[in-house]
């Protein structure tokens, strides 16, 4: 958390998880590898690279397909929260992957004897007039230029500099890197690679990533809509509508979402959005008096949005009453740190 | 998320879906046609 720098914040979760996704790129690789050669085994360092190339494009590209699978699916579904944890660290591989692709791919220049053709391939402008005569490696280029981007501003420092919302900005360009790399695949393997299994598989992996960004979208737009405050309260219903230790998540029309939780008889309301990468702070529950942020497990106050000492975070809490034996909040933001939780008897 | 990352997040994929299956499906249709086989080219 804030407390002090830290490279990473190792712990044994995340080396578990490095580890897993470190062997799986490995088996991946070495088993694709090894499938190619016996195929057609290479005669020179050119087909080496090419065995290379064509190893850790499918690597990267399956990579790239489901770190974005991930978030869509923490959306949809609680069970899938786990691999939301460390997704940077897999981020950070499948660029690495890439690289090592295009690194081959800059071998394979060298030991084709022609190690400039790739600058003069990429710099025949008139290619570039028309979709069908740009080169797919240009795509190719442009995400991997993109994801190197994302991955050196992937660590906390670059996020507490630029803001989170700046940040999960500037990481959604991840999006559109996935779809030059489908249209690398598209002008490059499968101009060669006949098999309808193959282009389907392409074509399938993108459908799915769409499709699921499109389903978890479509799935949260009603909470977004909004509830109408009526005397400029927000209408949440008995104290025991709210599960003990869970939130209620509501949001005024046009305004961010809130997050109504209870811990007993004490109920508190605060942002939804957690101060490390805006994370969705109601689908968290409470533990040992502190709301627990489902992403990255920041912890907060319930009394007043604070995180316990010595971390510095601090939250937009929100006016709440009981009216009638009904709880309403007042959709307008406190100052981070305002004390507003409620003591009720019997709740 | 906030909610214009929400906001962004329901345009940004129907219409990044369009434009990439388009690009796609051209890239596919546009390729020059197989080699023949090195026996078809003795016939």
């Amino acid at each position: 958390m804030s407390a002090g720098f830290q490279a990473i914040g190792w712990n044994r979760q995340k080396i578990v998880y490095d580890l897993v996704l470190l062997a799986g790129v490995v088996l991946y690789i070495a088993t694709a590898i090894a499938l190619d050669w016996r195929k057609e085994p290479p005669h020179n360092a050119a087909d080496l690279c090419g065995l290379w190339i064509r190893a850790s494009g499918a690597c990267a590209f399956l990579m790239l397909t489901l770190v974005l699978c991930i978030g869509p699916l923490a959306r949809l579904s609680r069970v899938f929260l786990p691999l939301l944890y460390n997704r940077r660290h897999f981020g950070v591989l499948t660029c690495i992957v890439a690289l090592t692709h295009f690194a081959a791919v800059l071998g394979w220049y060298i030991a084709d004897g022609h190690p400039f053709n790739l600058f003069f391939e990429l710099t025949k402008w008139s290619d570039y007039a028309s979709f069908g005569t740009m080169s797919f490696k240009v795509f190719g280029l442009g995400a991997l230029v993109i994801m190197v981007l994302l991955a050196a501003t992937s660590h906390d420092y670059w996020l507490a500099f630029l803001t989170p919302p700046v940040w999960k900005a500037l990481h959604m360009l991840v999006y559109l890197a996935f779809g030059l790399l489908l249209i690398h695949v598209a002008k490059g393997l499968l101009q060669d690679e006949r098999s309808p299994w193959i282009t389907a598989y392409f074509a399938g992996s993108f459908a799915l990533v769409a499709g699921l960004h499109i389903l978890a979208g479509w799935r949260e737009a009603p909470v977004d809509r909004g509830e109408a405050p009526r005397d400029g309260w927000i209408h949440i219903g008995p104290p025991s509508s709210i599960p003990d230790q869970r939130a209620r998540v509501v949001a005024a029309p046009n305004g961010e979402r809130i997050a109504v939780f209870r811990d007993g008889d004490e109920i508190g309301a605060v942002t939804n959005l957690c101060a490390h990468q805006n994370g969705p702070l109601g689908e968290g529950r409470i533990v040992d008096g502190c709301i627990v942020c489902p992403w990255h497990g920041y912890e907060y106050r319930l009394k007043d949005g604070c995180a316990p000492p010595p971390f510095k975070e601090r939250l937009a809490t929100y006016p709440l009453r009981l009216n009638d034996g009904m709880i309403e909040v007042e959709p307008r933001p406190l100052p981070p740190g305002t004390p507003a939780s409620l003591r009720i008897a019997g709740a | 998320m906030t909610r214009n990352h929400r906001l962004v997040h329901r345009y940004i994929w129907p219409a990044l879906a369009i434009v990439v299956a388009g690009l796609f499906v051209t890239a596919l249709v546009t390729r020059p046609p197989p080699e023949p086989a090195p026996q078809e080219q003795k016939q």
